[in-house]
Parts: C-alpha cells; structure tokens; sequence
C-alpha cells in the first residue's frame, strides 16, 4: 500500500477505515449488552459470554497501558486510553491502575470458565467510560467514513 | 416513541442485503474467489440478522436505547455496504486476468508456509496495491496481469494478512515475541527522546514531530514495517527493487511527515533505509550495495531531510527493528525466498519469488531494449507455475 500525500481519501484509505469499523462496532454492541445485563443483576456478571464482551475491549487498552503490542485488530487502545486520558485529568494515574487491576480481576474470574464476579460501583464507572471510549472510536470511524 | 420510519429504515436495508446476496454469482472460477464468496453471504446474514433483532428491540425500547439501536443500525449499514464495495467486486469481475493473479497469490501463499487466511484478489484498484482486512482481499491495478516489477508487493499484503492473524495459532509466538519487541524498543526510544527535548527547549519542533511519530508508530508504522520486512524475507531483493520503482514513479517528497494527518507509512526513505538493513542482515549484501546505489542515484534529486529528520529515524532504531522481527519468520516456520529457492517449488521447480527476483535482473540487464518481451515470457512461465501450484495444493 502506498502513502498518499493529499487530504483526499482513497479507496484503500476507505478500506482500512471500514475494516476497522466493522471490528470496533463488533466488540461495541456486546460490551453494551453485557453491561446492560451485569446492571440489571446490580452488579454481578455470571455469564462466560459477559467476561468475553467485555474483556474484548478492555484486552487492547490494557496491553496499550502496559506498554506492549496489542494483537486484537480493530480495538484502538491508543485513542480508548487518549479519550480516558482527558475525561480523568485530574487523576489520571489512579483510574489507569484501576483499569488495569479490574482486567486483572476479570481475566481471573472469567478465565477459569463459568466464574462470578461482582463489580463494584467504581468498576461499573469504569466500564462506563471505556464503553464511552470505544463508542468516541467508532463514531470517529464513521464521521471520516463518511468524509469525500 | 414512533418507530416506524426506523422500522421501514431497517427494512430497507434488509432489502439491500439480500440482493447483494443474490448477486453473488453461484460458481466461481478459482477457490480463493469462492471462498470470498462464502464470506461475503455470512457477513451479509449476520448483518440481516443484526437488524432483525434491532426492529424487536423497538418496541420494546425507551428513547435511551432507541439511540444505542439507531447506532447498531447504521454499524450493520456500514458494513454492508463495505461487503458492496470491497467483497463483490471481485466476485463481478472474474477475468483471465484476475484468476491469473488469484493464482499467483494462492501460490506466493503456498510457498511462504502461510497456513491461514488465503487472500482473493481483484484488478479494480483505482490506485496501487492494498488489502482490504475485513475481506480479506487484495486489490491491484487493472493492468498488473501483464507486468511483474511490481508483483513482489502482493508479499507486502500477505504481510499485512499474516500480522491479523498473528492470534491464530501458537507457531506464530516468536513473531508476536518479534513484534512485541519491537514495540517495546519505540516506546524507550521515543520515551527518551522526549525527555531530552523536555529538557531542551531549542528541541522544540523535534519534539512535536517526535511526539506525533511516536503515535504513529503505534498505531500504523509497526505494522507498515512488519510488512516490508515479510516482503523482504519471502520475495527477496525484488521487494527493495519494487520499492525503488514506485517510489520513483509515485513519491513527491521521500522525506514526508505530515504532521497534522493519520499519515499511513512511514517516508519511503526510511523504509528503503530499513530495507537495506534487512538485506544485509539477511545476506544479500551484494544486491543491498546495488540497490543502495540505484536509490542513491534517485534520492539526491528530493533534496535534504528537515535538520531533525534524524532524531526521528535514527539508525540505531532501525537496526532494531529488523534484527528484531526478521529472524522470526524463519522461526515460525514460514519459508523465505532464500529456503524456497534452495528447495524449488511449483510445475516447473522455480518458485515464484526466484521468478520475480529474475526479471529485475533482466530488468537491470536489458531496461531500455528487449525487456519488455523477456518480461511477456516470463508472465507466461508465471502462469504455467501459479497454475501448477494450485492444481497440487
């Protein structure tokens, strides 16, 4: 693929732009639904399917946090975490350490098969602003899909 | 609430869906396009399906998530019609010409002991060679049929095929390792380099360049490297003498950093200068000094980088990154143009990338007369091997 140096999209622009739109929305909608149902049993995620949704998108903002390559295509951890970055200013360092201690604890508990874990309020919060990270991603997609 | 326009919305596309499914034509005429095919019908049932459940959801639904489902609408709009403009086109556009290059592909695949994701091919490209990932095609010009100083970047594509499915199997770990690596030396270096500039404030505008490639690097450059250095590995010398031919004829500015954009590569410089170190690394020193020449001789006529082009792509980080992910290859299992020309492959026991790596030197030989019919021979011979290959595999 070659760079195009104009501000113009082409086809292979588009291409990219819409592979990974279809990958972001993918994880998008089961991390909402998860988080709908884990909010209706007022915190408490019993289901293997609940742990894949939202391990999904908290998988490439964690290796993206911790430095490493991320092998999930079409989660951004680098603009989640941006987005994250600026909503917590103030205290930045504690709500990354929180996101990467509730990855840790979901991985434990989701990785062993049909485990149970219940979230506290300040999880729920998080989950809510890496939903909202990754909603800010797709939208982003969308509005330069549609850019001529 | 009323949802009967969005209703009538879903329904539309619905509609949609399923005549692009039934304008999958029923037979194919290579594998690798009816494989397209298959995907192309699941991706478009599952987006039927999507909007199915968003109509139950409503009716059942308060505005809140009448504006979560209006979203999940427009995703499965979204990615209809990429099936429309990514996946069908191969499908209506089966010439002699593109079942040519979807063997051609098929056996590059074969070759280089690529186990997943075989690739389709289509000629309707409006500019150079690309992927599209979610398709899992490959698009080049219309008229790449009939040339092959070019045809060593379709390596490049299978590069960025295999780097989407490095979570695929367990033999890929030493790549992933690679990569991880990799990443790892960008992070300390650009770490560093902004820590200095903190320090110093005439580093001023290196430091935003620096701040802005270190992104880039992260999101897209790793990945642009990871291809070029596979490309390097599987088709050999003709990958760095492609590179050369199309920046030649393409690039405006060698040294290009547009700051205020996703700039989707690196400049050509750097990734020429990458190229070399992997050459030399792989042992191709001889065509390494030829190349460098050749690129030389071209590259004096774009002028001179801006003064702190060089804290940006150092050479040390360079270096890095080949030695880092070059061995990895080999380490994975997969075959290089140096293994495959050793062991043969194909009808004729030729392997393509010997083929390809042949023309540039009849190229280098005979460019301004007779090239051009030895270059129409040697396409004819390509298609006796790629047939070959894929009758067997």
């Amino acid at each position: 693929m070659r760079p195009h140096g104009g501000a113009d999209l082409v086809m292979s622009d588009m291409g990219v732009i819409s592979t990974n739109l279809y990958r972001a929305s993918k994880r998008l909608m089961p991390y909402i639904w998860a988080m709908d149902a884990i909010r209706s049993r007022d915190g408490r995620a019993e289901r293997q399917g609940e742990f894949e949704s939202l391990l999904g998108v908290l998988a490439p903002l964690d290796c993206h946090l911790r430095g490493e390559a991320c092998f999930s295509p079409g989660v951004d951890g680098r603009a989640m975490s941006e987005f994250l970055r600026l909503r917590h200013r103030e205290g930045w360092p504690g709500t990354k350490d929180a996101i990467l201690s509730l990855t840790a604890r979901l991985n434990e508990a989701g990785g062993a098969g049909a485990g149970a874990m219940t979230l506290s309020d300040r999880d729920m919060s998080i989950l809510g602003d890496v939903g909202d990270a990754l909603d800010d991603e797709c939208t982003s997609l969308f509005e330069e899909s549609r850019r001529r | 609430m009323n949802v009967r326009y969005l209703k009538w919305l879903i329904r539309d596309q619905i509609d949609r869906a399923r005549s692009l499914k039934d304008a999958i034509p029923d037979k194919q005429k290579h594998a690798a396009l009816e494989q397209l095919a298959s995907a192309c019908r699941d991706r478009l049932d599952e987006q039927v399906s999507l909007l199915k459940e968003c109509c139950g959801q409503l009716d059942s639904s308060d505005m809140k998530c009448a504006a979560s489902i209006l979203k999940s609408i427009k995703y499965c709009s979204m990615a209809i019609a990429a099936v429309e403009g990514y996946g069908l086109p191969p499908l209506h556009c089966q010439s002699k010409e593109a079942v040519f290059l979807n063997d051609v592909l098929s056996a590059m695949h074969h070759e280089a002991g690529l186990s997943y994701r075989r690739p389709a091919v289509s000629c309707t490209s409006s500019e150079y060679y690309f992927s599209h990932l979610s398709t899992n095609t490959v698009y080049v010009p219309l008229s790449e049929a009939a040339f092959l100083l070019h045809m060593p970047d379709f390596y490049h594509e299978l590069g960025h095929i295999l780097f989407d499915s490095l979570d695929y199997g367990a033999e890929y770990e030493p790549i992933k390792t690679g990569v991880t690596n990799t990443t790892r030396a960008i992070n300390a270096y650009y770490t560093q380099q902004a820590n200095k500039a903190e320090r110093d404030a005439s580093l001023g505008q290196a430091r935003s360049y620096g701040e802005w490639a270190w992104t880039r690097w992260t999101t897209k450059w790793i990945q642009e490297s990871f291809c070029d250095l596979f490309a390097l590995f599987a088709a050999g010398p003709a990958y760095a003498y492609s590179n050369l031919h199309i920046v030649s004829k393409m690039d405006i500015n060698i040294y290009v950093l547009n700051i205020h954009t996703k700039q989707s590569h690196p400049p050509s410089e750097f990734r020429m200068r990458l190229l070399d170190a992997g050459m030399r690394l792989l042992g191709h020193e001889r065509k390494a000094d030829h190349v460098k020449e050749e690129w030389d001789s071209v590259a004096h006529l774009y002028g001179s980088p801006p003064p702190w082009y060089g804290h940006i792509f150092p050479p040390c980080l360079l270096h890095e990154i080949a030695a880092a992910v070059l061995p990895t290859f080999g380490q994975a299992g997969l075959r290089g143009y140096a293994e495959n020309e050793q062991q043969g492959g194909g009808a004729d026991g030729t392997p393509i990338a010997a083929l390809l790596n042949d023309a540039w030197r009849v190229f280098w030989r005979d460019g301004d007369v007779g090239f051009r019919s030895a270059e129409r021979s040697m396409v004819a011979r390509l298609a006796s091997i790629a047939r070959g290959h894929c009758s067997v595999t």
